[in-house]
């Protein structure tokens, strides 16, 4: 049976308008599943959705069935006991997911205390194992500690610690390595890679970032601007995106992940000026522009891949996307730059900013 | 360890900081940006890149060592031709622009306060060159998307013309799309207009992208610095590599 079945999702605020639309996938036991989409795709309030936690204004439609609960009809009482216990939450920043008045260990203690109904030594007990299981290990001083007194890293444990104290069989984890240094986010990904791994837990993770979804995710679904533009398995999503705004997203996470392959490449250094024009994916970007010609004539590293329209200072086509903010000359000019935002009233974010 | 040498625009000769009372913040940072080579300074959050980056922009004075621009050290009768040469761009473009200004007076205000002649058709200038229309001028902040506001910060860093900009994760809080096209910007206005960069990131893919030079800063200290593909290629420190190791990869 499916875990976690969403059928036509679709939300709305106030005014009507459409910020997640017809959006359909499930989740079996054990998956994992990655969201994918740049600010204003939709991606947070199809967690919230799912869970049931839409801020007051928004309003779902469609379908939500976790575990059997529907999510957006059924009492506010059972849906209650759906979360915690079915599915919880790992958001991304910990500093406001914490209770900035109450220590760690309490906070941790919440959910075993009211889902698992434990009391005094043996809740104790759990809190200390929930903080052990999380790699914390000074178990004693965190569970005393105020979230201000612990690091991005602790924090992010401590949430995973609460978020999986009661075992749930999905484990929702809304960009949770975002605000992280990128050690950090290693460790993080790391840990709940195995956690999941170890209790079996499904995990539906919600990002913008290509190479961190696809190291803990094996399906994915590709959202922009409120829908579903490509799924499947991660590896050929990026492998071979069909999807235009698929391929410029891994277009633009390639052309990073290529340039560090260049730049470890000693044949290719910024000053042999030629070595960008050959057409190969990882000739690193640096090349072209110290030799004085503008970007714009030469090759990008990953035309060969995509097909897709240069941006920069050359007018940009359609392949592009509209999410994500940052128009260029010629759209600009032809309609209000507000349109190009993505701005969501809703999530009161803006256009280019990580949500 | 860098050579002290005239042609640097900026240097930080042997710069330390500390707080009164405090742990050094920084200690004995040596840094160097001649005119063409884009330095990168990398580190994670609290590894002293924001410290580092307001002493070199003269915002904070550092405790020990000394920070040169052309040559001399950077005092407080230096400030304004080193304000017209050095201009900074932020991370935040949501906090770094004033929302009841219009663009066109956000984008004028170096020219303002550097005394010089806050000309529209400047303004205009620094708008085309970061790829936004003429009528921007006249419209206010929150009418743009991430990406365009920080488009307009760019505008305004670069409107009196300076020679270095200092930029504090300029994109790290862009969608990756977004990032690119602003890191292809910077490229393009480094080519145009022969702009060089000091680019604080902790994001190596960037790095990569836009610096020659590379500087790797932890807990205060640099632990290593040299040309970018030496230092990404083969990094000798512990720190460098685990930072590497750190970042997510594609699947081939």
């Amino acid at each position: 049976m499916t875990l976690l079945a969403v059928e036509n999702l679709s939300v709305r605020d106030q005014a009507g308008k459409a910020l997640v639309e017809d959006v359909s996938f499930a989740v079996a036991p054990g998956d994992r599943t990655g969201l994918i989409g740049e600010s204003g795709s939709g991606k947070s309030l199809t967690a919230l959705a799912v869970t049931g936690l839409l801020p007051p204004g928004l309003t779902a439609t469609g379908e939500v069935l976790l575990d059997g609960v529907d999510m957006i009809r059924a009492p506010e009482r059972r849906r209650t006991g759906v979360r915690g216990r079915v599915a919880s939450v790992v958001f991304q920043e910990p500093l406001t997911a914490l209770d900035p008045l109450m220590p760690a260990g309490r906070q941790i203690a919440g959910p075993l205390r009211r889902f698992g109904g434990l009391k005094s030594a043996a809740l104790d007990q759990a809190v200390r194992a929930a903080l052990e299981e999380v790699r914390l290990t000074d178990t004693d001083r965190i569970a005393r500690a105020y979230p201000h007194q612990l690091s991005g890293g602790q924090r992010q444990r401590v949430a995973i610690a609460m978020a999986l104290a009661c075992r749930p069989r999905l484990l929702i984890a809304d960009e949770p390595t975002t605000a992280l240094d990128v050690t950090v986010q290693a460790e993080i990904l790391d840990l709940l890679d195995r956690l999941v791994e170890v209790h079996g837990t499904a995990l539906l993770f919600i990002t913008h970032d290509l190479p961190v979804v696809a190291r803990v995710a094996r399906q994915a679904h590709v959202l922009r601007a409120g829908r579903i533009v490509e799924s499947g398995p991660i590896t050929s999503l990026i492998a071979r995106p069909a999807n235009p705004y698929t391929r410029t997203l891994v277009d633009s996470a390639r052309r990073f992940d290529a340039a560090l392959t260049g730049a470890g490449r000693p044949s290719q250094g910024p000053d042999l000026e030629g070595a960008g024009h050959s057409s190969h994916h990882d000739a690193p970007r640096t090349d072209d522009s110290l030799s004085g010609a503008p970007r714009t004539d030469a090759p990008r590293t990953d035309d060969s891949l995509s097909g897709a329209p240069r941006t920069g200072g050359a007018p940009r086509t359609d392949g592009a996307p509209r999410t994500g903010g940052d128009s260029s000359v010629n759209d600009l000019g032809a309609d209000d730059p507000r349109s190009g935002g993505g701005h969501f009233e809703g999530d009161g974010g803006g256009g280019g900013g990580r949500e | 360890m860098v050579a002290v040498s005239e042609a640097s625009i900026l240097e930080a000769d042997r710069v330390g900081f500390a707080y009164r009372g405090g742990a050094p913040v920084l200690s004995d940072v040596s840094l160097a940006v001649r005119p063409g080579r884009n330095v990168a300074l990398v580190g994670e959050s609290g590894a002293g890149k924001t410290t580092l980056l307001r002493i070199l922009l003269g915002l904070a004075r550092p405790t020990s060592g000394v920070v040169r621009f052309d040559g001399s050290p950077l005092n407080r009768a230096r400030l304004r031709s080193y304000r017209r040469a050095a201009q900074a761009v932020f991370q935040d473009p949501y906090s770094s622009l004033d929302p009841r200004q219009r663009i066109g007076r956000i984008v004028a205000e170096p020219l303002r306060g550097l005394g010089l002649d806050a000309d529209p058709k400047r303004v205009a200038t620094a708008l085309d060159a970061v790829g936004l229309p003429a009528d921007t001028a006249g419209r206010y902040p929150h009418e743009f998307s991430g990406g365009q506001r920080q488009r307009i910060a760019i505008a305004r860093a670069i409107v009196c013309e300076p020679r270095l900009l200092l930029a504090d994760e300029p994109v790290s809080a862009l969608d990756l799309t977004t990032r690119v096209r602003i890191v292809d910007l910077l490229a393009e206005l480094r080519a145009s207009r022969g702009l060089t960069i000091l680019l604080v990131s902790h994001d190596l893919g960037v790095v990569a992208e836009l610096c020659e030079q590379t500087a790797v800063l932890e807990s205060g200290r640099l632990v290593e610095q040299g040309p970018t593909q030496q230092i990404l290629g083969a990094p000798t420190h512990p720190y460098t590599r685990k930072l590497l190791a750190s970042v997510p990869r594609l699947p081939s």
